[in-house]
């Protein structure tokens, strides 16, 4: 079966922001954006941040121009308030949040679908050997980002009501009685430690 | 159509540095961690850091073996369609930490030959796949593995800031804004204070 590169990267990213927006199915306002580790990850902060990161590559280093502007990436650049993009602040609606991602998104897609696979752009922000890329490239890294920060959020949501799984609809996880597996788990982590 | 080269980089070269990014990812999670660290489950489904490294493992030998053509010489069991539900997520007592870190260390070697040996359009057969999907390319493979190290790098990287604190995206390259331990235990509380009022906010 014949396969486009292009299509097939294109429908991994999309794969990637349709699983970490599942992730925030269901939440309370409060656990959406409670700060869950030390840092202060969280699960609408990590769609904000993926909107901005999304709009940076897929805008500006390829050369358009995403029509909003993104207030809180001048307060990240001067150092004012260097994590403004993994939070919501208490102004701003987890609707308006994740109907940013969406425009965004779509920004991106009609990108993606015009340009080719090596058209030129530059990540002004990377080093000077690595900053200048391709649309091949910058794709493959928002697949990979967006895939670790899915990761994230899988680890949260499962901390804040069990939820786990790869995608809606399709858990990728074996049926077992899972309370009794890490139970053997933490068995046999206070073995090995006692053996070392 | 795709270039061979784009901008002078070579296609494979270009996806298998997103292959070697996760692996070393997930790999440096486990740095300096004691052996109940390492392998304490931290959700409620018992992912764990050790496990994913060893999962991590399963994943490539099979991916870059069985599905070329190229069956990985003598596979563990947990590693085969026999294995026991999840027993690819967790290391056993007797397999100590050095020997599931030195036998993904083979499975790597192994799946790399297999990407040097094949061009980027080699065919494949996944299996364990509905029929409408499993023939695949090797490129398709390298961003399918790719993508699945790195969610689960992510999820290493939950796991183990939960653990002692640590974060950060590669060895030598966190990504994390410079700022002291005091920001961000400013910043959490912050957060916690926009959740909590938001979450009033809606309650009326």
């Amino acid at each position: 079966m014949a396969s486009d590169p292009k299509a097939d990267l294109h429908r991994y990213l999309r794969a990637a922001r349709e699983a970490l927006l599942w992730k925030l199915d269901g939440v309370s306002e409060y656990d959406a954006r409670r700060p869950l580790t030390p840092t202060g990850t969280n699960l609408l902060g990590l769609v904000k941040h993926l909107a901005t990161t999304e709009h940076g590559y897929f805008g500006a280093c390829m050369g358009r121009e995403f029509p909003e502007t993104l207030p809180w990436v001048a307060r990240i650049e001067d150092g004012t308030d260097p994590n403004a993009d993994m939070f919501a602040t208490a102004d701003e609606s987890r609707e308006a949040i994740v109907s940013l991602y969406a425009r965004v998104a779509e920004f991106a897609d009609g990108v993606i679908s015009e340009l080719p696979l090596d058209a030129p752009g530059v990540v002004p922000w990377w080093s000077e050997e690595r900053r200048y890329v391709t649309l091949h490239l910058l794709l493959i890294h928002m697949i990979a980002e967006t895939n670790r920060h899915a990761g994230h959020a899988d680890i949260l949501r499962e901390g804040l009501d069990g939820l786990a799984g790869l995608r809606d609809g399709m858990s990728n996880m074996p049926e077992q009685d899972w309370a009794a597996y890490r139970e053997k788990l933490e068995r046999v982590a206070k073995e090995a430690q006692e053996r070392a | 159509m795709l270039s061979e080269t784009l901008l002078g980089v070579d296609e494979k070269q270009q996806l298998k540095r997103f292959l070697d990014a996760a692996r070393s990812a997930l790999v440096w999670k486990l740095d300096g961690l004691s052996e109940y660290d390492a392998r304490r489950p931290l959700t409620p489904t018992g992912t764990n850091l050790l496990g994913l490294v060893k999962h991590a493992a399963g994943v490539e030998l099979n991916y870059f073996g069985r599905v070329f053509g190229r069956p990985f010489p003598s596979p563990p069991l947990w590693s085969t369609a026999e294995a026991l539900p999840a027993s690819d997520m967790y290391a056993e007592v007797d397999e100590s930490r050095a020997s599931v870190l030195s036998f993904y260390g083979v499975v790597r070697e192994f799946a790399d030959a297999t990407i040097s040996a094949l061009p980027l359009d080699a065919a494949g057969v996944v299996t364990w796949w509905s029929p409408e999907r499993r023939e695949v390319t090797l490129r398709q493979v390298l961003v399918q593995v790719s993508i699945d190290l790195h969610r689960h790098a992510g999820h290493a990287d939950v796991v183990r800031e939960l653990i002692d604190g640590a974060v950060g995206m590669q060895d030598g390259n966190t990504n994390m804004p410079a700022v002291s331990a005091g920001w961000w235990a400013e910043h959490r509380t912050r957060l916690e204070e926009i959740a909590v009022a938001s979450s009033r906010v809606l309650k009326g």
